[in-house]
């Protein structure tokens, strides 16, 4: 066990510094030169060489990843080009937020797929079962910008039940969550669905069906727990969705998240602020996947990493 | 590495199928035909497949022309779903629009699945290269699809063909993540073993007896990353990075008509509404060809 | 949470009927409530205020503005903006009719022949933090000015600053800079309090203090900008202002900003979508109010290419052109267009210009055939595209990601192809377009400027070498630009730009298009104006009365 950390963790490592090399070639690729953007119409040649050197582009490019990747070794993620504040500091106050938001859509999006699933699945191909798919399908399906615009017009206009947009605590993001969450919920129900089915078909179940077993224990042990590890590889997998899908949540409800700063920094080009997101981004990615994977091996003790 | 098992397919092997494999498709779609929701899926599918294809025939207004004493007009019988801020009839528009959504879908998941299914075995069969492949993938997966897919328009330039690249780069783990699997649990049966073992070439174990083997979680997976990919690009014209105005693409339809909202939800409504309908279409296909390749389900 | 357990169990229910046809199934129910239960109560209960209050605070106003300004620190800056721009005060002003008048100058001197300027500053006035505003003051933050700011050209090529007396102090040019007056009525040169800056001369956000009659209360990045009425400032006849806090919150979505106005949370609402204004027109106790912008869109081209060289086709587009359908179904008729090359706001701006471009340029498609067809492009090939020398005039055009611009390039494609000039539009991120165009990777585009002075005809349109995204550099206008900058003799300065605007008339290096109004609409004040001419809200005399 402690070995198979060790590798994991070196691989995250490769992982991240490929991810940090990535985005330093796509940020450095894209047209749309920084300095120009932040100069706007007032560009003179000499003001763009002397804002090229004071943010240190007029280096060649191998030396300014080589000064960011140690300035990240020391934690220090750079400052942005446009807003003067840190990315650390960017970062931390965006954070909290992006962070809830996916928290709280994954545990709405599970509790509603799982529930849809299992509904599905205990009737398989009656009208039921095509009604809660296609009520899950219609999470993955529908634009989310579409979902979000209903829910505020509904909830929080007509209804008043919730702040229309911006971030006032835990009642505001109710309505995100649910908006992100549906995607979610579809991909679990669906999944759970499956799982649920092949359980149920098993010769054990059958077995035991036919002798009159008792039938909660029985799926409460194996289809629920069997469901839960596609389910939880899923969230792992949806966590990177959702980080990147709060683009266009952030935008509708105005949250001051991660998604939202991020779509701006690219904008403007301002490469520390987006480099330090992404990566940051990615690093929770991994983080999430391998704690994922460590709880597989209490979810199904046959699964062992050596 | 890890043996995750795979997030969507887990790789379901039947014995010995690579001879018998027609009757095997035959018996799963004797099963699909019986599946109302597959079958209800691939019915929307044809639809909107005909109807773009045969969009002359059902219109008589042209997709770009410009008649601005008619913009904005609700839905009527003449305008069957209204017409948008420049007199241009919605329903031809998503018409021709289904050809580009559709199209753009058709082609991201035919490059995104050859290069998947190509480096997906590649890393399954030839273990000395998964380390590299993998670690490949961890890192594109690590990295948020749509800000990658963003990114790789920013790079390559905003444009159709562009924008299907990018979904297609961003859906690539996927594929291979779900070959590699399936190709790891096939290649230790024993057929493949003792074929292996008697002197067969690579190539040939891979095409004749592999591949045929894998072909029901790629199916699967392809049809439901359809959907994926036709919401992709939609998402991208609806940052403004794929289709050019005035191209009818139904992403860009939906995001042109947002800004109508209150004065004109048609605009917004339809095209939505189309894409919705095959992102489902494809969603109830790809759910109903799991059952029915599921060997086990019979 | 009620909410979501309520679904739930309507879901339950709902499965449970269809279970109960298949006799086996009632067993199922139990799990399923139980893990439904065991979810929710997994879920974190709500720790704050479950009273989503919407209600305003008394004398409180919301502005609701698209865009967070990326710094508020003026000298670091890349535009300026209603949330920004209050936070100062300028050292020169314009009154309503446009006219530049003092601000925290009271008076100045010019000397060798513009080369020298003795300001004199009003007595008595201070920061926010309660610091004079003393000629030692505006001199230092005129120095982190020319260090730091991006726009610091825009004060010409100053040689030295020097303090002459408690409120006295010269500024030297090395050649006289006569856009100054103008340039210092914007927020760009107004002074800042350096002295409440931290030892690098940074954390502006954090201990903001200029002179303008917001003071900064907080910043909640990507959220809200919070003020307060500055006190000491100049509160008109009543003396106090009429109101007890700003928040100008950020809401990049349309949709969004429109309902929190509607449902009262949000008392003023910047940039109108032109969609909502009928809507809003009818909403009782709305008011809306409407002044012109300054920023002017415009179609431009590469002005190097061969395509481009024949004045007779350059006339020819600008005569396909027509504004009205533009302006009416893109803005909702909340536009003026405009034909010559500055709109009425921009200081130099000349009527008899504007009347002599919208006869010439009134739409007339035949006339602009024929000028084609003089230029060589007579033939037509299958498609109706003129041709010259077998090649159709095929284009791009660029345009930026915005709906509104969007629009406006599908009618013009609409409109060119009406004289046989094929146009592909092309969408492109902002910050590609400002990145390419000075290289002349670009052929057509659609694009707006906005400042205060004609010296914008020479430092981003026509000057030698400024020429950046028309790329139309000609002897001729850049001698009289040039005359324009140092000119310091405000009758003489617009003779110039007279002519020079008469020599772009003529040249058509650009087709003017349109200057947008900026539409604001609120509730529940009085007195609420913008400024004609800066476009900024007028809080003086702003009163909150519900």
């Amino acid at each position: 066990m402690p070995s198979y950390l060790l590798k994991r963790l070196l691989t995250m490592g490769v992982t991240l510094i490929g991810v940090s090399l990535l985005v330093f070639m796509m940020l450095h690729l894209i047209p749309g030169d920084p300095v120009r953007y932040i100069l706007g119409d007032f560009a003179t040649e000499e003001s763009i060489a002397d804002l090229e050197s004071r943010l240190g582009l007029d280096k060649p490019l191998p030396m300014q990843y080589f000064r960011y990747m140690a300035g990240v070794f020391q934690g220090d993620l750079g400052t942005s080009y446009v807003t003067g504040y840190t990315v650390m500091e960017e970062i931390l106050n965006r954070f909290p937020i992006t962070a809830q938001l996916a928290v709280y859509s994954i545990i709405f999006g599970s509790i509603f797929g799982i529930i849809i699933g299992i509904i599905a699945a205990m009737n398989q191909n009656t009208i039921f079962d095509q009604l809660a798919m296609v009520i899950s399908l219609i999470g993955i399906s529908a634009p989310s910008f579409w979902i979000a615009l209903f829910l505020i017009l509904f909830f929080a206009y007509h209804l008043g039940l919730f702040p229309i947009s911006g971030y006032k605590g835990f009642y505001s993001l109710i309505l995100p969550s649910i908006t992100l969450g549906l995607g979610t919920a579809g991909n679990i129900a669906r999944m759970t669905r499956s799982s649920m089915l092949e359980v149920i078909k098993q010769d054990y179940i059958r077995t035991a069906k036919a002798k009159g077993a008792n039938l909660y224990r029985l799926i409460i042990q194996h289809s629920l727990q069997n469901a839960m590890i596609p389910v939880t590889t899923l969230i792992g997998l949806q966590f990177g969705a959702l980080m990147a899908g709060a683009v266009v949540t952030e935008t509708v409800f105005a949250l001051p998240g991660m998604g939202s700063l991020i779509v701006s920094a690219i904008a403007t080009r301002d490469i520390p602020t987006v480099q330090g997101l992404i990566m940051f981004m990615a690093f929770l990615f991994i983080i999430v996947n391998l704690v994922v994977d460590l709880i597989y091996t209490k979810l199904d003790p046959r699964i062992r990493y050596d | 590495m890890m043996t995750k098992t795979e997030g969507n397919l887990q790789p379901v092997v039947p014995e010995e199928l690579g001879s018998a494999s027609l009757s095997f498709f035959g018996m799963a779609w004797k099963k699909l035909r019986k599946n109302k929701g597959a079958m209800f899926g691939g019915a929307i599918l044809l639809f909107f497949i005909l109807t773009s294809i045969c969009a002359p025939l059902l219109t008589s207004y042209p997709v770009n022309e410009m008649r601005f004493d008619e913009s904005l007009k609700a839905p009527s019988a003449e305008h069957w779903l209204g017409t948008d801020e420049f007199g241009r009839d919605i329903f031809t528009r998503i018409l021709y629009g289904g050809r580009v959504s559709l199209l753009m879908g058709l082609v991201a998941v035919s490059i995104a699945g050859t290069v998947g299914v190509l480096l997906g075995v590649i890393a399954g069969y030839y273990r000395r290269l998964d380390l590299y492949i993998m670690q490949l993938m961890d890192i594109l997966l690590a990295f948020p699809s749509l800000l990658m897919a963003i990114a790789i328009v920013a790079v390559l330039g905003v444009g159709l063909t562009n924008a299907m690249i990018a979904v297609a780069i961003s859906v690539i783990p996927s594929f291979v993540r779900v070959v590699r699997g399936s190709v790891l649990a096939v290649r230790e049966k024993e057929y493949i073993e003792s074929a292996r073992a008697l002197g067969v070439r690579d190539w040939k174990i891979i095409f004749r007896h592999i591949l045929p083997n894998i072909a029901s979680p790629i199916i699967v997976l392809a049809t439901l990353q359809f959907g994926v990919s036709i919401l992709a690009a939609a998402a991208l014209s609806f940052l403004g990075l794929g289709a050019q105005p005035p191209n009818p693409e139904w992403g860009a339809l939906v995001f042109v008509g947002k800004s109508f909202l209150s004065q004109a939800w048609w605009m917004t409504l339809f095209p939505g509404l189309a894409i919705m309908l095959v992102v489902l279409g494809f969603n109830l296909l790809g759910d109903g060809l799991r059952d029915a390749l599921d060997p086990r389900m019979k | 949470m009620v909410f979501m357990q309520v679904v739930f169990i309507l879901f339950i229910l709902s499965a449970n009927g269809g279970m109960n046809m298949k006799k086996r199934t009632k067993s199922w129910l139990i799990p399923t409530v139980i893990a439904s239960l065991l979810f929710t109560g997994c879920a974190p209960a709500s720790q704050e205020n479950p009273e989503p209050s919407q209600e305003l605070t008394k004398g409180e106003i919301v502005v609701a503005a698209v865009t967070e300004p990326d710094s508020l620190d003026i000298h670091k800056t890349s535009s300026i903006g209603e949330p920004t721009e209050h936070l100062y005060a300028t050292l020169f002003e314009r009154d309503l009719n446009g006219e530049i008048v003092p601000g925290l100058v009271k008076d100045y001197k010019v000397a060798d022949g513009g080369k020298e300027i003795t300001f004199e500053l009003k007595e008595n006035a201070v920061f926010h933090s309660g610091k004079p505003i003393n000629a030692e003051a505006v001199k230092k933050s005129f120095e982190r000015f020319l260090e730091k700011s991006p726009f610091k050209t825009n004060a010409g090529s100053i040689e030295k600053i020097e303090v002459l007396g408690e409120t006295t102090f010269k500024i030297t040019w090395s050649e006289p800079y006569a856009p100054f007056f103008s340039n210092a009525t914007s927020a760009y040169l107004a002074p800042l309090d350096v002295s409440t800056l931290d030892a690098q001369g940074e954390g502006f956000d954090k201990n903001a203090s200029a002179a303008g009659r917001l003071q900064l209360t907080e910043v909640k990045r990507g959220d809200s900008v919070v003020y307060k009425p500055f006190e000491k400032a100049d509160w008109g006849a009543k003396g106090t202002p009429g109101f007890s806090k700003v928040t100008f919150r950020f809401i990049p979505d349309d949709e969004t900003r429109i309902l929190e106005f509607k449902k009262g949370s949000v008392n003023v609402l910047l940039d109108v979508p032109f969609q909502y204004i009928e809507e809003l027109e009818k909403e009782p106790g709305v008011e809306l109010e409407r002044v012109s912008d300054y920023v002017m869109t415009y179609l431009g081209w590469n002005n190097k290419l061969p395509i481009f060289q024949d004045v007779k086709v350059r006339q020819a587009i600008a005569l396909a052109v027509d504004r009205e359908p533009i302006i009416q179904n893109t803005m909702r008729g909340a536009a003026k267009p405009v034909f010559g090359p500055l709109p009425e706001v921009v200081n130099g701006h000349s009527p008899a210009i504007e009347e002599k471009a919208r006869q010439k340029y009134t739409q007339d498609k035949e006339k602009a055939k024929q000028l084609l067809a003089e230029a060589g492009w007579s033939e037509k090939n299958g498609e109706g595209i003129v041709m010259k020398d077998g090649k159709p005039f095929s284009v791009e055009m660029w345009v930026q990601n915005e709906p509104a611009m969007q629009r406006v390039a599908q009618i013009l494609q609409h409109q060119l192809r009406e004289i046989g000039i094929d146009v592909r539009l092309t969408v492109k991120e902002s910050a590609a377009i400002i990145e390419q165009t000075p290289k002349g990777s670009h052929q057509m585009i659609l694009w707006s400027y906005g400042w205060f002075d004609a010296d914008i005809l020479y430092f981003l349109l026509f000057g030698k070498g400024k020429s950046t995204r028309l790329h139309y550099e000609v002897d001729e206008l850049d001698a009289l630009l040039q005359k324009g900058r140092v000119e310091m003799d405000p009758e003489k300065r617009f003779k110039i730009y007279e002519e020079a605007q008469e020599f772009l008339v003529e040249q058509s290096p650009w087709v003017p298009l349109f200057v947008r109004e900026s539409i604001t609409a609120t509730r529940g004040l009085k007195n609420f104006k913008k400024h004609p001419i800066s476009n900024r809200i007028i809080w003086q005399d702003v009163e909150v009365t519900e």
